[in-house]
């Protein structure tokens, strides 16, 4: 492809990358080196940076994201395998509708909701009721430290069941029907193709599953918001991205929250990192 | 016998777990007939206590709804047009070139899926004005750089025979021609998706969108509704809310409904061909 | 193409519609009780107003931008990062603090009549012989008791003040208890809320010296708070207080309260005139019930407690061009002037800030609402803390640790001592 002609198209995505995301990070990076309110600016160096490691709402804000993957990563994946596992024994017209309807709690918007969720998960909600039914003690799902983060996985786990079941599904699907066939005539029965073939296969994708929902969850505010503001009982719930923007907007700290979005920024990029060391590990 | 029963009991789970999963949505369909101000009923009725429209008269009240809808369509429709084009083109570099450059440019352009909308946007909103650039063109400026596009359309052109490209190449045609009048007419699954994610991106954008559009005529239909919700705040009438829940569902679930196919073809090609 | 060609134009045709003067103004959402209709089809007083400007500045045009309350500080930071900030700005007292000086405000007693306002509601906003900020809507807050509920015990509320203290309180708890009633509501849904500091201002507990105005430091780690702190803990454990504090804020306490579930709680009157009748509509309440304003009981360390009042003003952008800061104050004193003082009394229970203008019209005519002013006149309010940004996080601080405290993972004084030195620290930077 000529040199040329190839810059020319490059061209508009270019002056947009630099626009929308480079000329902003510099921004961004260069204010984190001040303290500022936007009305009062001083040169700070790295002091922002090295508070920001004596923050300890800011670091709890990580130790909560953290947790909270680990409690979605393995629910999510493992939930929306099986089920994509599951409907991929069907018939093409019946996994098609299988994917849609499973997306289709993901298209709500986040914010409305909420109104939703505190309803079905207030001490005398839907899902007390339900548990009282059977006998049991109602949980204080947005009031205790652990329920709580259990009540903000699972709204994710709706919102984004979807997508990673047509994730798994469709890769599944394209796994290439010679291998299995091939397991077939060799007389492997559907679970055992299952695990040694279809599986390996899958990691990529399992890994990248991993890594969106990591990604997700340390970016995620909306349903925090709703059902947990003010950073969740004992502060448990409050994500990086809330930190920030209380630093911004509520705190007026505009510099230091630059400098805590640019830490965020490389935390994740870290994991980026880590995730495709995984990946090549394992292929080995 | 016992895979019947097997067989039974795996749909059987599969279709409670489907109800659950719908469960939010019924709600919040059927509690927007019902007068609810404030809380909910508890227990939930299947079907609303008291069937009534007032809510849907209310949105449909907003006098500036229709024009909230007409920004809207505008605004999608430039995001969707500039952006299939834009960065399908840059994937399309990507693909073809083998300029070392572009491989390290690749990378650094998916860079911003790590960096959250709110670290960055007063310092957007200080680019744009430095450019002279508000409003809607602000609006629709900032979702068409879209670096999951570029990596979907480099993706999905790698396995373009490049015998096509060639032939065309030899009939003298630019490249640019090349992308459109070759390569974009056999990648449709690409393009529907794109248009499917980038509409559903515009669509969703609250946060910038209610910064740069101030005039109560000018915004979006999701700012326009949202901030209806907000806005007399102390009369909390959640039957209101959830209703502005359903019209901001429904183009979601048409746009949806009307791409699903390339939606998920689009998923595949950026999961298997890494 | 097209689509972008005709969106051009649209952005064309947009900019070249801007005429001579604009005047902006930025405010926050928080509309009245009233659903539209008594904004007479506008979409509020200000429309109305800007409107009623616009035709009396023939070439002037007045934009009213809202801050979407959720976001913070989000809208304004971003118009004074692109060094446009807004020509007058309504919003909660708190966000000025930096911005109430000569390099950013307008001083506004030279474009404005200033003796049409209450002097006491002025002085806050007044410095070095200057009015940078002028209130336009006062929202009081006092103890609000069910008198109905009370009567059901065979209790009566004291006539002498004096009489009305904490033990007072204890007894007329145990008596509410024999009949399954909760006395008070105990808010510490993501710690301890602002109407719960009562408990422990009844005991002469302070957060800052306000006397003094010295907001260097906190008062708060003092005996005082001790005996405040164990007197929520005794009223807690003997049952006075309605059951799981964790779960409750403002809001849960204004549901419970109007709903008739517990017997008194700090509020404003507004939420009871207009939640009441609500509740008996939607059938959550049978029959209305009858409340007063009165002071939260005191201990023995304090003769009163103050209610409480919060100012809503408006702070303007000082300009290089004279004519347009006399516009901006004409502007200023129209949303801050009898109309606007209407709307805010009539439809949204404020309280006025003109001289010798109270309107006793609407909400404002209920008894609810002159038992507060009465409160407010005999007993005074509690002074406006002037510590800006800085107590936002201070705020903070004080939510984390007292969740922690209710939740009996730190002692009383532990708490203190610990909050003290972090809040301190916030403070000195």
């Amino acid at each position: 492809m000529k040199p040329r002609a190839a810059l020319l198209m490059i061209l508009p995505a270019l002056v947009l990358f630099a626009v929308t995301f480079i000329a902003p990070l510099l921004l961004v990076g260069r204010l984190s080196f001040y303290q500022s309110d936007y009305v009062h600016t001083a040169y700070v160096g790295f002091q922002n940076y090295i508070d920001a490691f004596r923050d300890t709402y800011f670091l709890k804000s990580f130790v909560n994201s953290s947790v909270m993957t680990i409690m979605l990563a393995p629910l999510i994946t493992i939930v929306a395998y099986t089920v994509a596992s599951a409907i991929s024994d069907y018939s093409e017209k019946v996994q098609a509708a299988a994917r849609f309807l499973f997306y289709v709690p993901g298209l709500t918007s986040g914010l409305i909701m909420g109104i939703l969720w505190l309803w079905i998960l207030d001490r005398s909600g839907l899902v007390n009721n339900f548990i009282v039914s059977f006998g049991g003690e109602p949980v204080p799902w947005l009031y205790d430290l652990w329920p709580a983060r259990f009540s903000i996985v699972l709204v994710s786990t709706f919102s984004g069941m979807g997508g990673y079941i047509i994730l798994y599904a469709v890769t599944m699907h394209a796994i290439p029907e010679e291998l299995r066939d091939a397991a077939k005539v060799d007389g492997a029965s559907g679970r055992q193709y299952k695990k040694l073939i279809q599986r390996p296969l899958m990691m990529p994708t399992i890994l990248l599953a991993l890594l969106l929902s990591i990604v997700g969850t340390m970016q995620l505010w909306e349903s925090i918001y709703m059902l947990t503001a003010e950073g969740g009982p004992e502060g448990g719930t409050a994500s990086p991205v809330y930190e920030i923007f209380l630093t911004a907007f509520k705190f007026g700290k505009a510099g230091y929250a630059a400098a805590k979005g640019i830490i965020l920024m490389l935390v994740l990029i870290a994991i980026l990192l880590i995730k495709n060391r995984v990946e090549g590990w394992l292929r080995k | 016998m016992a895979e019947k029963v097997g067989r039974f009991f795996k749909a059987a789970i599969l279709g409670i777990f489907m109800v659950v999963m719908l469960l939010p949505i019924y709600l919040m369909v059927e509690n927007s007939f019902t007068p609810a101000s404030v809380f909910l009923k508890v227990p939930p009725d299947l079907f609303p206590y008291e069937f009534t429209l007032a809510n849907y008269q209310r949105v449909f009240s907003n006098q500036y709804l229709g024009r909230w809808a007409l920004n809207s369509l505008i605004v999608i429709g430039a995001i969707v047009t500039i952006g299939i084009v834009t960065n399908c083109a840059a994937g399309y570099v990507f693909a073809f070139s083998n300029q070392k450059i572009y491989r390290y440019l690749f990378w650094a352009m998916l860079s911003p899926m790590f960096v959250s909308g709110y670290v960055l946007i007063i310092s957007r909103f200080l680019v744009i004005r430095w450019l002279h650039i508000s409003g809607m063109l602000a609006v629709i400026l900032m979702p068409l750089f879209w670096p999951t596009g570029i990596y979907l359309s480099r993706n999905y052109f790698h396995s373009i025979p490049m015998s096509l490209i060639e032939s065309a190449r030899m009939d003298g045609a630019s490249e640019f021609a090349i992308l459109m009048k070759v390569v974009l007419p056999v990648s449709k699954p690409l393009v529907g998706a794109c248009m499917a994610f980038l509409a559903m991106a515009a669509m969703g954008d609250y946060i910038w969108a209610h910064l740069n559009l101030t005039r109560p005529a000018s915004k979006t239909y999701l700012v326009g509704l949202l901030q209806s919700t907000l806005e007399t705040y102390q009369i909390r009438s959640v039957g209101y809310n959830l209703a502005v829940g359903v019209m901001l569902f429904i183009p979601y679930l048409i746009v949806f409904s009307l791409s699903s196919r390339y939606f998920i073809t689009g998923l595949t090609t950026g999961a298997m061909k890494e | 193409m097209k689509r972008t060609l005709f969106v051009l134009l649209l952005l064309v045709a947009g900019a070249l519609a801007w005429s001579a003067t604009e005047l902006v103004v930025l405010t926050n959402g928080i509309t009245g009780w009233l659903p539209q209709e008594d904004f007479r089809g506008f979409q509020g007083i200000r429309e109305k107003l800007a409107v009623d400007f616009e035709k009396a500045h023939p070439g002037v045009k007045v934009t009213i931008l809202y801050r979407d309350v959720k976001q913070g500080s989000l809208t304004a930071d971003a118009l004074m990062a692109a060094g446009t900030p807004p020509d007058l700005w309504m919003d909660a007292a708190g966000y000025f603090k930096k911005y109430m000086n000569a390099d950013y405000a307008l001083p506004l007693e030279k474009y404005v009549d200033l003796s049409k306002y209450h002097d006491y509601l002025l002085k806050p906003y007044a410095k070095d012989g200057h009015q940078w900020a002028l209130p336009y809507a006062n929202v009081l807050g006092g103890f609000a008791v069910n008198t109905t509920m009370l009567a059901e015990v065979g209790y009566k509320l004291p006539e002498d003040i004096a009489k009305w203290t904490t033990d007072e309180f204890l007894a007329l708890g145990a008596k509410l208890k024999a009949k399954k009633l909760p006395l008070s509501m105990v808010m510490f849904k993501g710690g301890m809320n602002d109407w719960t500091f009562y408990f422990l201002r009844a005991f002469g507990a302070e957060m800052y010296d306000s006397a003094k105005k010295d907001y260097s430091r906190v008062t708060i780690n003092s005996a005082k708070a001790v005996a405040g702190l164990d007197y929520l803990k005794k009223f807690m454990g003997l049952g006075y207080g309605y059951p799981n504090p964790v779960e409750q804020n403002a809001d849960a306490g204004v549901e419970l309260f109007t709903t008739g579930k517990v017997a008194s709680c700090a509020m404003q009157d507004g939420h009871c005139a207009y939640w009441i009748p609500e509740q008996v509509k939607t059938g959550k309440l049978k029959s209305q019930f009858s409340v007063t304003f009165t002071e939260f009981p005191h201990s023995a360390a304090v003769a009163h407690v103050p209610g409480y009042g919060y100012q809503s003003i408006m702070v303007a952008h000082k300009n290089k061009d004279e004519a347009k800061n006399k516009l901006i104050g004409e502007l200023a004193a129209l949303f801050s002037g009898r109309e606007h003082t209407w709307y805010n009394s009539g439809v949204a229970c404020g309280f006025s800030c003109l001289k010798d203008y109270e309107p006793s019209i609407g909400w404002a005519a209920t008894s609810m609402h002159t038992d507060l002013s009465k409160l407010a006149q005999n007993v005074g309010l509690l002074p406006v803390d002037d510590v800006g940004d800085k107590g936002e996080e201070v705020s903070r601080l004080w939510a984390t640790v007292t969740e922690q405290w209710i939740r009996g993972k730190v002692t009383t004084k532990a708490m203190l001592a610990d909050f003290e030195k972090k809040a301190n620290a916030i403070l000195s930077k």
